[in-house]
């Protein structure tokens, strides 16, 4: 991880604090660089650092006995790693890795928790954020279950497109396929016809959005609804 | 079993995988396909050999290729198809080293390894393409 001038505005949560509660965060900052599949939350092992994204795409994947495994939740710019610290959980049962690799800005979970303790602004901000994640655990349980890998394709390309602030995400058909829950010709197939309607170009794990609205007009409701849910507390 | 001149290709699709199913077969038929759709093994030896098919498609689940091969294998000869028409199998397990090939296993039998939303419907248009030119 190189580290260099943290750049705090880039994270929606960081970019809502005001200055006295941010001045408290910024001399524990570090802006940090983070690779692809490095593990920043191991299961049953207390969460130390907290990572609020810049331009990279952090994954909580829930694995199953037999190996297969699905995503259960992503954070982006909008959001932050270690959500049980706050709740004084400490460690968690879910591993949380780097899907998208990118710059973080890491800051020891201690130092948040004195701060969200004081009860200030971050903490009604940081209580709003994990509101929506839990919003987000629930939306995609049921969506998991009932909407079809193309919908949920679009959907998970979206946000993940939020998350980074880009429209090239980088990612293999392997990993969509754990991301989605579905094995890797249902994600082909899926791929395949958004591409044929020209809503995406996909090369080699690297996926361009060629046309944003229409490709949300294909995503199942639940990218509208989180994403209304996001825009409703934090703009 | 031959098909009628100017008619459109015809693939039998084997797949169990429900969420991919209906997926695949849309796609075949927006590719310009005539699909016969078979749910498992046991399916496809039941109806298979009915209708003439150009092309078997197989992608089954918790199986390696080879196994998949073989099943292809037997669904093709239960049908008496002649040993040319091609079998594609879809691998479902693979690290980044066979991301994106098609590999030949003798004769026209074929296994592919997905990576490129394109690459199954270059595949299946080659085979067909040449089936076309050989009959």
């Amino acid at each position: 991880m190189n580290e260099h001038s943290p750049a705090p505005d880039g994270n929606r949560l960081l970019a809502h604090l005001p200055a006295e509660e941010l001045a408290l965060l910024r001399p524990h900052m570090e802006q940090v660089q983070l690779a692809h599949g490095q593990r920043i939350i191991l299961p049953h092992v207390p969460i130390k650092d907290l990572f609020f994204p810049l331009n990279s795409l952090l994954s909580l994947v829930t694995t199953m006995e037999d190996g297969s495994s699905v995503e259960s939740g992503s954070i982006g710019r909008e959001g932050m790693s270690g959500v049980p610290v706050l709740l004084d959980a400490v460690e968690t049962t879910m591993p949380t890795f780097v899907q998208i690799p990118g710059e973080a800005i890491r800051i020891k979970a201690s130092v948040v928790k004195e701060v969200y303790e004081r009860g200030g602004e971050l903490k009604k901000i940081l209580n709003r954020y994990i509101h929506t994640v839990i919003v987000v655990g629930s939306q995609s349980t049921a969506c998991n279950r009932l909407h079809n890998i193309e919908a949920r394709l679009a959907r998970w390309l979206l946000a993940s497109s939020d998350g980074i602030g880009s429209k090239e995400v980088n990612i293999t058909h392997e990993y969509l396929a754990v991301m989605l829950g579905v094995r890797r010709a249902g994600v082909s197939e899926a791929a395949a016809k958004l591409q044929e309607r020209n809503l995406i170009r996909y090369n080699r794990g690297n996926v361009t959005i060629v046309e944003r609205e229409s490709l949300e007009m294909s995503a199942c409701e639940c990218y509208h609804a989180i994403r209304q849910e996001y825009e409703r507390l934090f703009s | 079993m031959n098909r009628e001149p100017g008619s459109q290709p015809t693939i039998f699709l084997v797949e169990e995988d429900d969420d991919t199913r209906s997926l695949l077969k849309q796609n075949l038929q927006t590719y310009g396909y005539r699909v016969l759709l078979a749910l498992d093994e046991e399916d496809a030896l039941d109806h298979v050999g009915v209708h003439h098919a150009d092309l078997l498609l197989v992608n089954l689940v918790g199986k390696t290729p080879m196994e998949v091969l073989q099943i292809g294998r037997r669904i093709r000869e239960h049908a008496k198809y002649d040993g040319h028409t091609p079998l594609v199998v879809m691998a479902e397990k693979y690290g980044p080293d066979l991301e994106g090939t098609d590999v030949n296993m003798g004769g026209n039998d074929w296994v592919t390894y997905l990576e490129d939303p394109g690459q199954l419907k270059n595949l299946l248009h080659r085979l067909t393409s040449a089936r076309r030119v050989e009959e």
